[in-house]
């Protein structure tokens, strides 16, 4: 394993709490980890570069999520990231201390959503005419034209998923916060975990804005306060997501 | 060879949840994670039939997505159906060729070439190829990333016909190839779901064996 500038190969150095069970207590905080009881296993005694283990030492080891490969964690530097030294997948990263940043993020992102929804995306104006359209028109035209599937697919990916996100994304990090602890952990990453790759409003933007570059011939178009709201939520997303330690959350998890 | 010691091989199930380890029973195809409860298998189920399955389903769902228009256009100078290589060539002829060639690449380089480069994938680890997996690797990490951008052009129309809509100068009304091709998209992107990219490695530990 490989971190972008720190110790790469060390001798596996047995940490103090040594045998089967599975621990994480809150004292060692930023270097949680899931250990293995390799001894266990009939050839684990020597992971990456070896060393002298005792009859029971645990490790921390992650597997690849890509390729499965087994590697031991180390300490990152700041804001270093550690990739799989075999398929190059990002494994986990260095996260600034505490779940603050993200919850700013998340909690601004809320706000930009409800603006993106409640205000109009764009106005056109043809022949004194003036026409605004906003997220939920563009489903509700659909429906009543007879294409609920498609409104069905445009509103689920534009409005109802990065929603749930948005709103997942909270009520995870609000107890991390507060230092609450919450069955609701495990159930919220799930969810989050299958509803994230459905959430689209970067493609969505995108789409509005190929729609403004098609009209722009035929009438006058102007951007609505939703289209920079917007704009604006996709980077916060990105950081709000990006920026807190899953691990902190398994310090959490009550039961 | 520690290069190629696996979790899989060790008997160790691998969190997709929480990123911990945990110890099968020997002989288990799957177990319980034991940090945050979820279930765990080695590799994903079926993942070759499942993958295959949705394939066949893209590939079916590629013909009305391309042929059936996505758009229809009612306006003073006449009626007007576009479909998804049409509106592209429009866009190409009207004078902005970055609008069109940023709906090619996302309309029809983009599935045509996650289908072909998927289909690759899925036979190579049916045949427990051994070629360059890292570069097998980035083809998957490229289909995977790649893949939502194709709903764009869903969204230009759900916002062409929300603006230009009952209006004195045109109208414009979804077709039946916007269903399609949403529908492609969603499959494809399921397709992709279902492949297990662990699959691709799990050769080169067998033939160092
Ligand atoms: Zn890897």
């Amino acid at each position: 394993m490989r971190a972008r500038s720190g110790r790469c190969c060390q001798r596996p150095r047995p940490p103090a709490t040594s045998g089967s069970r599975i621990t994480f207590g809150p004292s060692s905080k930023r270097n949680l980890l899931s250990r293995v009881p390799w001894s266990t296993e009939p050839d684990g005694a020597s992971v990456g570069c070896g060393g002298e283990q005792d009859h029971m030492v645990t490790l921390p080891v992650i597997a690849c999520h890509e390729c499965d490969l087994l590697q031991r964690k180390i300490v990152l530097p700041p804001r270093g990231r550690a990739r799989c030294r075999r398929c190059r997948a990002i494994l986990y990263r260095d996260y600034p201390p505490g779940p603050d940043r993200a919850l700013a993020c998340a909690i601004a992102a809320l706000v930009l959503f409800l603006i993106a929804n409640a205000y109009p995306i764009v106005g056109l104006e043809v022949q004194g005419n003036r026409q605004t359209a906003s997220l939920y028109d563009a489903v509700h035209t659909l429906w009543v034209e007879g294409r609920e599937d498609v409104a069905l697919l445009v509103g689920f990916t534009a409005m109802f998923t990065p929603a749930v996100e948005i709103s997942l994304l909270i009520s995870l990090l609000l107890p991390l916060k507060f230092n609450r602890a919450t069955e609701g952990t495990v159930p919220i990453l799930r969810f989050l975990q299958i509803v994230r790759p459905w959430s689209m409003t970067e493609v969505f933007l995108l789409g509005i804005l190929v729609a403004l570059a098609k009209l722009e011939h035929l009438a006058r178009v102007e951007a609505g306060i939703a289209l920079w709201a917007f704009g604006s939520l996709i980077p916060l997303l990105i950081v709000a997501s990006m920026s807190f330690d899953p691990e902190d959350l398994w310090l959490n998890v009550s039961g | 060879m520690a290069f190629t010691r696996t979790a899989g091989r060790l008997g160790l199930l691998s969190c997709h949840l929480c990123n911990s380890l945990t110890k099968s029973a020997p002989g288990a195809h799957e177990g319980r994670c034991s940090r945050c409860g979820s279930h765990l298998r080695f590799r994903k189920p079926d993942s070759i039939t499942r993958t295959w399955a949705l394939l066949i389903a893209s590939y079916i769902l590629f013909i009305p997505a391309n042929l059936l228009p996505i758009m229809h256009t009612n306006s003073l100078f006449g009626a007007q159906s576009d479909t998804i290589l049409s509106g592209v060539v429009y866009l190409w002829a009207s004078g902005s060729w970055h609008l069109a060639v940023i709906v090619f690449i996302a309309s029809i380089l983009v599935p045509s070439a996650k289908l072909v480069t998927l289909t690759f994938l899925v036979v190579s680890v049916q045949r427990r190829s051994t070629w360059d997996p890292l570069q097998r690797m980035n083809m998957y990490r490229i289909l995977e990333s790649v893949g939502r951008w194709s709903m764009l052009d869903i969204f230009v129309v759900a916002m062409l016909v929300a603006l230009v809509h009952l209006q004195t100068l045109a109208t414009i009304r979804a077709g039946a190839g916007a269903v399609a091709f949403g529908a492609l998209v969603v499959v494809t992107m399921l397709a992709a779901m279902a492949f297990d990219p662990r699959l691709i490695w799990d050769p080169q530990w067998t033939r160092h064996e």
